[in-house]
C-alpha cells in the first residue's frame, strides 16, 4: 500500500514514515503542498495523509483542486487547529477521515487501514487475534466458540487494543482513547476494566491474551 | 425609589422643586403684597388727615376749633377719625360717626402707625400729632385681608395645575433626553461576540449624546480588536503549541516500540508518554475554553438516548465509587431521546461523577437522577460529602481552581474540569450550578432546554473512540 504523508514538519513527517512503514506501508514523505498535488497527480497513490497548513499551497486547497482532477484517493486530514468549522470544510472537500494533533501513530494506521477497507469493499467490520473476534456490526466478540458479553465500556476498551494488537497502551493512552477523559492518574479504572475484561476474554480459555506490561501498560496477543 | 427609572425619578423630582418653588413664591408674593398695600394704606390716612392737621396748626386754640362747624365739615370727609385729647388714655374729643371707640385705649404720644384690635376687629390707626391734640384715623384691614387671601388662593388653585404640568413636561423633556441613551444602550446589548462589528450611528449633534456615543465606540472598536487577538492567538497557540506535542509524542511511541529495550527504559517512556497526553489535554482545554470565550462552542447534535448515555457513565461511577465503598444510587427514566453532543455530554457527566467520587467520604453514597419536562431535561449529581466552604463555594466554577483533596493528596487535575464542564452545558443552551451545599449533601444540577433536531454536517463523523 502506497502512502503519501503531505507534512512541512520534518519530524512529524519522519516518525509518521516510520510507523506506517512498521505497519507494513510504503511510505513516501513530501513537504510541500503545490508538489504534492504535482506527485499525486502524476504518480499512483493508495491513500494520502494531508496537513493543513503547508508551504506553497494549504492542504485544503491541495485537496480541492485533486478532487477537482477527479482524482479519488482517499485523504485523511491532519490538523494542529482542530477547529470544527475546519473539519467540516474538509469533509466538505472530499476528504475521507480527520484526525486531530497530537495523535498517536496506531491511531493514524488503525484509520488508514479502515479507509483501505472501505475502498476495497472488504468487510471492515471483524477484528481478529488469535481465537478472539470482535464484530463492529453485530457488537459480538467471541473467545473461541464461545460468547463473551461485554458492556459498552468494555467492549470499547477491547476494541481499542484489538485493533493494534501487540502493541502496549498505557493507562492514559487508554483513557483518552477510551474516555475521552483524563482522569485523575490515582483512579483504577483502567486496571479495574483491565482486570473485567481479562476475566471474560481469558478465564478457562488455553492462553491468555490480554497481557501487562508492568510499568507500563497494556497490550493484546500472545505473551513476549 | 431605589428601583424606580430614572425617568420616573426624574419626574418626580422636577415636580417636588416646582411646587417648593411655587410654594415659596406664593407666600413670599403675599407677604410683599401685604405690606406694600398696608404701606398704600398708610399713605392714604396721611393724606386724608393732612388738610384737618393743617386747620388745626393754623388755629390758635385747637379746642374751640373743634366745636367749630366747619371743622365738623371737614371731619365728615374724614368718617373714621377721632381727636384725643393728651395724657394716656387721653379723653376723646371728637369722633367721626364710623370711628372705632378708642376710648380707654392707651395709644401712646408717638405719631405712626400701629395695628391693635378693637373690639376683636383689626384695625390700622395712624396718630398725627397737632397743637398736643391727637388726631387717630382708622384704616380698614378687611380688604387688605381680602386681598392678600384672594390672591393665596389663586396660587392654591395654579399650584397643582403647575406641578401637573411641571411632571408632564419633565416626562416628556426626560423621553427626549433620554430617548438617544435608550438606543444607544440597544445597540450596545447588540454588540455580542458574534456581532462585534456592529456600531452605534454617529450623531453629529456635538452634544453628550454624541460625545457618550464616540467613546463607547471607540471602546467597542478596543474590544473588537482585543477578541479578533483573542481568536487569532487561539487558532496560533492551537498550532504553535500542537506541534511540539505531536512530535514528542510520535517520538516516545517510535522508542516505546523498539523491541529489546530495558524495563526501566520503557517504564521511563510510558511515563513521559503518559505526561505527554496529559499535557495535550490540558492544552485541549484551554483552547477550548479560549475557544468558548471567543464564540459559543461547536457541537455535534444528534438525537441521543440520554438514559442509556448516562447509564453507560454510570458502569464507570460504580468503578469509581466501589474503590471507595461507596454506594451508588441512581433514579432515571425510561429511555429518554434528547439533542445532545454525546461526546461532550459524556464528558460533562464523567467529570461530575469523577469529582462527586472524589470528594466523597468513604462509606457515603453518589446519586444520579434524570428527569424531563415539555421544555428541558435535569441532571443531578450528588454525593454525601463535607460541604464545600463558603469562600470556595463561589469559585469552583473558575479555571484553574482547585479544591482541596478530600484524600489528602495533591490533586492532580488542572483545575479546569467544572469550567470546561460549565461551558459544554453552556453550549448546549443549558447551565451547570451548585445546586446543593450541606454537609452530607452536595449536588450539582444542569439542564438541557429541548430543542430542535440539528442536524450537523459532522454528525457519524467518526471521533477518536470511534
Amino acid at each position: 500500500m502506497r502512502v503519501l504523508v503531505i507534512e512541512d514538519e520534518k519530524k512529524i513527517a519522519s516518525f509518521v514514515r516510520n510507523g506506517l512503514r512498521e505497519e507494513g506501508f510504503t511510505v513516501e514523505v513530501c513537504h510541500r503542498g503545490d508538489e504534492a498535488l504535482e506527485l499525486l497527480t502524476r504518480e499512483p497513490f493508495d491513500l494520502a495523509v494531508l496537513d493543513i497548513m503547508l508551504p506553497g499551497r494549504d492542504g485544503l486547497s491541495v485537496l480541492r483542486v485533486l478532487r477537482e482532477r477527479r482524482i479519488g484517493l482517499p485523504v485523511l486530514i491532519l490538523s494542529a487547529r482542530g477547529e470544527t468549522s475546519e473539519r467540516v470544510e474538509g469533509l466538505d472537500l472530499g476528504a475521507d477521515d480527520y484526525l486531530a494533533k497530537p495523535f498517536s501513530i496506531d491511531e493514524l494506521s488503525a484509520r488508514l487501514r479502515a479507509l483501505l477497507r472501505r475502498q476495497s469493499g472488504e468487510n471492515l467490520s471483524l477484528y481478529k487475534v488469535e481465537d478472539l473476534t470482535l464484530n463492529l456490526v453485530t457488537r459480538e466478540v467471541r473467545r473461541g466458540p464461545h460468547l463473551v458479553d461485554l458492556t459498552p465500556r468494555e467492549f470499547s476498551l477491547l476494541e481499542t487494543l484489538m485493533r493494534s494488537p501487540g502493541r502496549i497502551f498505557t493507562r492514559t493512552q487508554l483513557c483518552e482513547r477510551v474516555w475521552e477523559y483524563q482522569f485523575d492518574p490515582g483512579t483504577n479504572l483502567v486496571d479495574v476494566y483491565i482486570q473485567r475484561l481479562r476475566r471474560k476474554i481469558d478465564d478457562g480459555a488455553p492462553s491468555k491474551l490480554l497481557q501487562t506490561r508492568r510499568g507500563v501498560g497494556y497490550y493484546l496477543g500472545r505473551e513476549g | 425609589m431605589k428601583n424606580w427609572s430614572l425617568r420616573r425619578r426624574l419626574q418626580i423630582l422636577t415636580a417636588s422643586v416646582v411646587a417648593t418653588a411655587l410654594v415659596i413664591f406664593g407666600i413670599g408674593t403675599a407677604i410683599n403684597l401685604y405690606y406694600e398695600q398696608r404701606e398704600a394704606l398708610d399713605e392714604r390716612l396721611s393724606e386724608e388727615v393732612a388738610p384737618v392737621l393743617e386747620q388745626m396748626e393754623d388755629a390758635a386754640d385747637p379746642r374751640p376749633w373743634l366745636a367749630d362747624p366747619t371743622t365738623l365739615e371737614i371731619l365728615e370727609l374724614l368718617p373714621r377719625a377721632s381727636i384725643i385729647g393728651p395724657g394716656d388714655p387721653g379723653e376723646v374729643l371728637l369722633r367721626s360717626p364710623d370711628a372705632p371707640d378708642l376710648s380707654g385705649l392707651n395709644l401712646g404720644a408717638a405719631s405712626g402707625f400701629r395695628t391693635i384690635l378693637v373690639n376683636g376687629e383689626k384695625v390700622r390707626l395712624g396718630l398725627f400729632q397737632a397743637k398736643g391734640l391727637r388726631v387717630v384715623v382708622a384704616g380698614d384691614l378687611t380688604e387688605l385681608g381680602e386681598i392678600v387671601s384672594d390672591l393665596m388662593l389663586a396660587y392654591l388653585l395654579a399650584l397643582p395645575l403647575a406641578v401637573l404640568a411641571a411632571a408632564f413636561g419633565s416626562w416628556w423633556i426626560t423621553e427626549k433626553a433620554l430617548g438617544p441613551i435608550a438606543a444607544i444602550a440597544a445597540t450596545a446589548e447588540a454588540v455580542t461576540a458574534q456581532r462585534l462589528d456592529h456600531r452605534l450611528p454617529a450623531a453629529d449633534t456635538g452634544d453628550e449624546i454624541a460625545h457618550l456615543g464616540r467613546i463607547l465606540n471607540r471602546m467597542f472598536d478596543r474590544l473588537e480588536r482585543s477578541f479578533h487577538t483573542a481568536q487569532r492567538f487561539s487558532a496560533d497557540a492551537s498550532h504553535e503549541l500542537r506541534t511540539p506535542l505531536t512530535i514528542m509524542r510520535g517520538r516516545l511511541e517510535e522508542a516505546l516500540r523498539q523491541p529489546g529495550r530495558a524495563r526501566a527504559d520503557e517504564s521511563l517512556l510510558a511515563d513521559l508518554l503518559d505526561e505527554n497526553i496529559r499535557l495535550s489535554s490540558i492544552t485541549e482545554n484551554l483552547l477550548l475554553l479560549a475557544r468558548a470565550d471567543a464564540a459559543p462552542l461547536e457541537l455535534h447534535l444528534a438525537e441521543t438516548d440520554l438514559t442509556a448515555l448516562v447509564e453507560e457513565t454510570l458502569e464507570d461511577a460504580e468503578i469509581l465509587a466501589s474503590a471507595r465503598s461507596l454506594t451508588l444510587e441512581r433514579d432515571l427514566p425510561p429511555p429518554l431521546l434528547w439533542s445532545v453532543d454525546q461526546g461532550r455530554l459524556r464528558q460533562v457527566m464523567l467529570n461530575l461523577l469523577d469529582n462527586a467520587a472524589k470528594y466523597s467520604e468513604p462509606g457515603g453514597h453518589i446519586r444520579v437522577t434524570l428527569t424531563s419536562s415539555e421544555t428541558a431535561c435535569v441532571c443531578t449529581v450528588s454525593n454525601s460529602g463535607p460541604e464545600i466552604p463558603a469562600g470556595k463555594a463561589g469559585k469552583i466554577f473558575e479555571r484553574f481552581f482547585r479544591g482541596n483533596d478530600a484524600r489528602g493528596g495533591a490533586d492532580r487535575g488542572a483545575g479546569l474540569g467544572l469550567s470546561i464542564c460549565r461551558e459544554l452545558v453552556h453550549a448546549h443552551g443549558g447551565t451547570l450550578e451548585l445546586a446543593a451545599n450541606r454537609r452530607g449533601h452536595i449536588e450539582f444540577r444542569f439542564d438541557l432546554p429541548r430543542r430542535p433536531l440539528q442536524t450537523t454536517a459532522c454528525a457519524g463523523w467518526p471521533t477518536a473512540s470511534s
